[in-house]
């Protein structure tokens, strides 16, 4: 009896499998639009690749009832619905878009909501019930939503099973600790991950428009739950038969491991980190997940798995902070300070937070001898929690549903006392008195319209879009389709803007965004080829700058500058400052009119770095600049009929950064003899 | 006879008698609180304060679920939900919702071709065009020297025009490409570009082109095995929406509409 006891264990040990490993066959055979461009000099093609639907458990709560399919009929141009009631439709359609609802309790909300189903009968669930009924989608409601949120996930979620649920048995012999939760129903959260696939690729129509099986994994240190969220992107149309989520493990490096695993059974995969700026400064830090020193191993885990960082978004931007880059007059650009899901806000810590201070840490890191983590390239999404963002600023509506849909309660129009109920009760909601009235105040009057990925492929393809990302030929921008185009290289000053085959040429003397150059035998200073061009439906270019980055041999020590190097309207750059003349655009307030016939439709510059030295490693990005236009709490304000809030910005400077390129000098490993600046760490 | 009549009306108005008396206790002056309503308030409560409510607030919640159910009975009682808009418009929503819900059959090859058919623009393939232009940038006098060199060009003489961010030749372009790459006023001038000829100057968002048209395709309407996969999503929405349509019309042909005749003169004036 003993022996069948032990021989029925084994079997059932053999039997169960770890489903995150399992890889669900979805082949599709789709050809390539016949009509399709191919251009082996590569063109610029926008995307999301960050964005929920109702799957997600938070988006469901905030009113979503949208489907991934649905997402990807808005990326092609088409009408949805807000869950507030209204349209939303982009200008001009998107090339390339990723659903990426949350990895955890995938489709769950929908399942609790629905009162058919077994699941909804789980203790604690009925606060759920119905809550997307159209009855209960109206703006005051949406008051309550996020306090229902903040709330469930401590008291709610993480309530395990009884040691006689067959459930729980089956979590453990699956390596999956989800199903050993009272409220996780096993079945739910498969078909939502099925749907999630097969919307995916259901809707890639190669040649013309590109679609991702993805997700986010949504974890955050185990010390102050600090955020350490990042987006998978897979390449193929195959996936795991479930995502590896934060109840697997609430490691990152756990993730790419898996990710490694799953590659080496041809799944390949990379993941963006995003809101790096309400991290804590824990995003990049200069340690691994558990304390441990950075290594060369983990370096090259890391850089294998994420070559890409999500730098814009709705919550704010983490280009750099006017605490780290005091001498950058554009640092101070939808800078938001909060600590990501903190209720009420705390203020994350900058250094470690944003991507300009990483591109540093990451040179030091190398020259200590334990390779860089922090060598990754540059995309821009949105993060919407309602299918699809509008990315402009005259036509912005948040991001989370019901819950910020009234401008009221975005902070952006003063709430009168009667309407005190259109605000969202975040765990005690501030206000604070201005001339005009009382404004909500604590977060998200300091979100965005933010952000796009570029992506430089040779065809809209997941093939090709996917191999840019992982060569870092990728750009940000803040929501404007901005081109831009950036080569370096040691003989590009030789390269003239009137040769018709400059792109080709560039390609062939230089690398471009996202690569590498190295110490070369002669003295001579690498020279960068940029070119911009302005999106027809945005703002004209005000400016073109690099950014540069680098660390001192001696001591490590950085150092960065922001060199202006093309200036609109025939304006020259003054080489004492660096800096364009004033070209004069302004903005009327009270129209959110701007100066015509100011501003370029195009930008472009062989620039030779003038501080060149050849032994400190280094960095340099590029930063496009538009003229000013009104910032959306401004066109918010008027459309009210109220002047903009006096704390805010009222204009805005959209922009795209480039992914850098990177100088690495002879013996850029060898760790330099002296102290190392204590300060800077 | 008249004894059955006798003893009907006698059985009648003892039912009349019961009714009566017992009336007040039942339905419209009876609150029965179920154990679920409780539970599931007292969950809400622990969820918005963090921990269970004491036996006092437990009260107090029981109390405002009571107090609430008895005002709307009577508000109820009062006709205060006739006219009242918010009122109107979640009861609509709510049928509007079981509507749109109310799955149908299963789709058949018929209806697919039907909507198909019904439904060609919307899947109609825009005209393509393949071309190749000289650029004049804006930044650089762009609009002046694209006149002088169509000049030039129309007697045949060589000219160098700029170098353009987004190249030099194109195939397969949709006007729709083009105005989101050039500006709308570069896609409009298609329509009137003659095939191997080239144009007057062109503006764009950049600065003025010279076109020439090598070659296109005209707009066209793909068959439905090429794009069957988009038309079943499409049917399946539009199905949705006609099925709170349908009813729509169905219960529109019981009610007859009279407009106000003020307004009707307000309108037309």
């Amino acid at each position: 009896m003993r022996k069948l006891i032990l021989l029925f264990s084994v079997i059932l040990l053999i039997s169960c499998s770890d489903e995150s490993l399992d890889i669900v066959q979805t082949p599709i055979d789709k050809v390539k639009d016949p009509n399709a461009d191919y251009n082996e000099l590569r063109n610029a093609y926008f995307g999301d690749t960050h964005v929920h639907t109702k799957h997600s458990f938070d988006a469901y709560l905030f009113g979503t009832t949208g489907s991934p399919s649905d997402a990807y009929r808005y990326a092609r141009g088409e009408t949805v619905k807000h869950p507030a009631g209204f349209d939303m439709k982009l200008v001009e359609p998107l090339d390339f878009y990723m659903v990426s609802d949350h990895g955890f309790f995938m489709g769950m909300m929908e399942a609790y909501a629905d009162t058919s189903t077994e699941i909804s009968n789980a203790p604690g669930a009925e606060v759920f019930h119905n809550i997307n009924a159209p009855e209960n989608l109206t703006l005051e409601n949406g008051a309550t939503r996020l306090n229902t949120f903040a709330q469930t996930l401590q008291s709610f979620f993480l309530n395990p099973r009884s040691y006689f649920d067959p459930e729980l048995w089956q979590a453990v012999l699956t390596n999956n600790l989800a199903r050993g939760l009272k409220i996780y129903d096993h079945d739910v959260h498969l078909s939502a991950w099925a749907d999630v696939v097969k919307a995916a690729n259901d809707a890639y129509d190669p040649g013309n428009f590109t679609t991702f099986i993805g997700y986010e994994f949504t974890t955050s240190t185990d010390v102050a739950n600090e955020n350490l969220h990042r987006n998978v992107m897979f390449k193929s149309s195959n996936a795991p038969k479930r995502p590896y989520t934060r109840i697997d493990s609430i490691n990152p490096e756990d993730l790419w491991t898996w990710m490694d695993k799953i590659r080496e059974q041809g799944i390949d995969s990379i993941a963006f980190p995003h809101n790096s700026n309400g991290s804590n400064g824990q995003m990049f830090e200069m340690e691994t997940f558990f304390g441990e020193p950075l290594s060369k191993e983990y370096a090259a885990l890391r850089m294998r798995n994420e070559p890409i960082v999500e730098m814009t978004q709705v919550k704010g931007t983490s280009d750099t902070h006017p605490l780290l880059s005091p001498n950058d007059e554009w640092a101070d650009f939808e800078i938001m300070e909060a600590r990501i899901g903190s209720i009420p806000p705390a203020f994350s810590f900058p250094a470690g937070g944003y991507v300009r201070d990483a591109y540093i840490r990451g040179l030091m890191s190398n020259q200590f001898g334990t390779g860089n983590p922090y060598k990754f390239g540059l995309i821009g999404a949105s993060d919407t929690h309602v299918l699809g963002a509008g990315l402009r600023e005259e036509n912005y509506w948040s991001k989370i549903g019901l819950v910020d849909a009234d401008p009221r309660a975005r902070g952006s129009v003063p709430v009168s006392e009667e309407d005190r109920d259109v605000v969202p009760n975040r765990g005690g909601v501030s206000f604070k008195e201005f001339d005009q009235g009382d404004y909500v105040i604590g977060g998200l009057e300091n979100w965005g319209a933010s952000g796009l990925a570029g992506a430089w492929a040779e065809e809209n393809t997941r093939e090709s879009i996917f191999n840019a990302f992982r060569r870092k030929e990728t750009f940000a921008t803040s929501g404007p389709r901005i081109l831009v185009r950036f080569f370096g290289g040691f003989d590009l000053d030789e390269l003239s803007f009137n040769d018709e085959n400059i792109i080709k040429s560039a390609y062939e003397t230089g690398v471009p965004m996202g690569g590498d150059i190295f110490a070369e035998e002669t003295d001579k200073a690498p020279s960068f080829l940029v070119w911009a061009q302005r999106d027809v439906n945005g703002a004209p270019l005000q400016r073109v700058q690099i950014i540069k980055g680098s660390i001192s041999r001696a001591d490590s020590s950085p150092t960065e500058k922001v060199y202006d190097i093309a200036c609109s309207d025939g304006l020259q750059v003054d080489p004492k400052t660096n800096r364009c003349p004033d070209n004069g655009a302004r903005v009327d307030i009270e129209t959110c009119a701007i100066s015509q016939n100011v501003g370029s439709a195009e930008l472009k510059a062989i620039w030779t770095d003038p501080d060149f030295n050849k032994d400190e490693s280094s960095f340099y990005y590029i930063r496009v600049l538009e003229n000013p236009t009104c910032r959306w709490s401004t066109w918010d304000a008027i459309r009210a009929g109220f002047k903009p809030r006096e704390d805010l910005h009222d204009t805005i400077q959209d922009r795209a950064w480039s992914s850098p390129i990177w100088y690495t000098p002879n013996n850029a490993e060898n760790p330099p003899p002296i102290r190392i600046n204590a300060e800077r760490l | 006879m008249l004894r059955k009549i006798a003893i009907f009306l006698v059985i009648g108005v003892l039912i009349l008698g019961l009714d009566l008396t017992f009336s007040k206790f039942k339905d419209d002056k009876l609150i029965y609180v179920t154990e679920e309503e409780i539970y599931s308030l007292m969950n809400s409560w622990a969820l918005q304060v963090g921990r269970n409510p004491n036996p006092e607030e437990a009260k107090a919640v029981i109390d405002n679920l009571i107090e609430e159910e008895i005002l709307y009975r009577e508000a109820l009682r009062l006709g205060l939900d006739a006219n009242d808009q918010i009122i109107k418009r979640r009861l609509a929503q709510k049928l509007m919702f079981l509507k749109q819900e109310s799955k149908g059959t299963k789709l058949t090859e018929l209806e697919i071709s039907e909507f198909y058919r019904n439904n060609l623009d919307k899947y109609l393939i825009p005209a393509q065009y393949d071309f190749t232009h000289i650029y004049f940038s804006k930044e650089d006098e762009g609009s002046t020297r694209a006149q002088n060199a169509k000049a030039l060009l129309d007697k045949s003489q060589e000219i160098k025009g700029d170098v353009f961010f987004l190249g030099k030749n194109f195939t397969n372009k949709s006007s729709k490409e083009l105005r989101k790459d050039f500006g709308v006023n570069f896609s409009l001038e298609f329509e009137k570009l003659k095939l191997n000829e080239w144009s007057k100057p062109v503006e764009s968002t950049y600065g003025s082109h010279l076109i020439k048209l090598v070659g296109f395709q005209d707009a066209r309407i793909p068959e439905l095995e090429e794009i069957k996969p988009r038309v079943l999503v499409d049917l399946e929405l539009a199905r949705k929406d006609s099925a709170l349509s349908n009813y729509l019309d169905e219960l529109k042909e019981d009610y007859e509409v009279i407009i106000s005749r003020n307004l009707k003169q307000t309108y037309n004036e």
